[in-house]
């Protein structure tokens, strides 16, 4: 995983500084964030890594007053999507479409090698079983809504889409995850 | 009596209802126990993703700090890149400059220059090189022919030698036709 090479500005220290203080003060909430999307804690360092170069890349950019953490979401959700393109590409998988909620059993999106599937499962539980298994835009819109409870105005600011387009995600998603989870928790009781 | 759908409930669950409206679904969940039920299953939902965040929650790994400083110092450029980048412009505009100005006042000096110079200087020199060497060996090639088509007054040569081999050359043409 890499953020796209660009010659840095020369090193200043006001730069230095910020970049400091916000992998000190939301470090972990990114961390936690990039681990819900990827599922597994390799993916989750990359792409935190990558978002904080970006930070340091485009820290003037930064807008003195808002969330430095919808900012830094954003950033993230973007390298993930970006990332997840990628590795279609790479590997020929379709990632489904927001509007097409996957069957039970069927391919996971995020299936990219034996490892990483092992690694998702050491996260244990039915629920993260379950979120492994929605489209990365509904899983994003799950963990924005639900864990990190932002409103829908905030999700749209930070997945770049409209309010309505949250709407709908997240009531695909949430139908889809509790049957995932109610099925994950029978399987459970039965072995 | 209407219920109300389970999208609803989920805006409703999420603080995103318009005021009245969110007004009308807190006052009928209380008495309906079909839109009460789903409601309890989303909020239940909610619970659990947040519980299992909670549980799951990693420290930030220190590592991750350590690469994002080398990959910023990596992409740095160096003190050679920077140096160019400044020096660049310092060099480059002055030598454009330069060179406008000698384009512009320097060309008619040079052509002045090189008109001022005599003309055939160089073939004038081979050609007494070459006619010394004919004075040796007279014989040895078309000497004459060549120091009559150029006519030049650099070239000292008497007249009874060229006479004599032009005769020589003749004679040599007629035996070889024979």
């Amino acid at each position: 995983m890499g953020v796209p090479r660009k010659p840095l500005e020369s090193p200043s220290a006001e730069a230095s500084a910020f970049l400091e203080r916000a992998m000190e003060q939301y470090g972990k909430a990114t961390y936690n964030f990039a681990f819900r999307l990827t599922g597994n804690e390799a993916d989750a360092r990359d792409l935190t890594q990558d978002a904080f170069v970006r930070v340091y890349r485009a820290w003037r950019s930064f807008v003195p007053g808002t969330s430095f953490l919808s900012w830094i979401y954003r950033i993230v959700t973007n390298l993930h999507r970006d990332e997840l393109r990628r590795k279609k590409g790479r590997y020929l998988e379709e990632i489904p479409e927001d509007n097409a909620p996957q069957a039970f059993g069927g391919s996971r999106p995020l299936a990219v090698d034996p490892i990483e599937d092992y690694m998702s499962g050491q996260l244990g539980g039915s629920m993260a079983q379950s979120l492994a298994q929605l489209s990365s835009e509904q899983r994003q819109v799950i963990v924005l809504a639900d864990i990190e409870e932002y409103s829908y105005q905030e999700i749209a600011d930070i997945m770049g889409c409209s309010i309505g387009t949250v709407r709908s995600r997240l009531h695909r998603a949430r139908a889809l995850l509790r049957r995932l989870v109610m099925r994950a928790q029978q399987q459970e009781r039965s072995t | 009596m209407t219920h109300y759908t389970e999208d609803l409930l989920i805006d409703y669950l999420h603080g995103e209802l318009p005021d009245a409206e969110d007004a009308r679904v807190h006052a009928h969940l209380a008495t309906c126990d079909p839109c009460r039920a789903l409601y309890d299953g989303q909020a239940a939902l909610g619970d659990l993703l947040r519980s299992t965040a909670a549980a799951s929650e990693l420290a930030f790994p220190s590592m991750i700090k350590a690469h994002v400083w080398a990959t910023i110092r990596a992409e740095q450029p160096s003190f050679f890149d920077r140096f160019r980048v400044i020096v660049r412009p310092a060099i480059a505009v002055p030598l454009a400059a330069a060179i406008a100005l000698v384009a512009l006042f320097g060309g008619p000096l040079i052509h002045s220059s090189v008109s001022n110079s005599p003309p055939g200087v160089a073939a004038s020199y081979y050609l007494e090189e070459h006619a010394a060497e004919g004075q040796g060996n007279p014989l040895a090639d078309h000497l004459p022919t060549v120091l009559r088509a150029t006519n030049t007054s650099a070239v000292h040569t008497s007249p009874a030698l060229i006479d004599a081999v032009d005769a020589a050359t003749l004679n040599g043409n007629l035996v070889t036709n024979d």
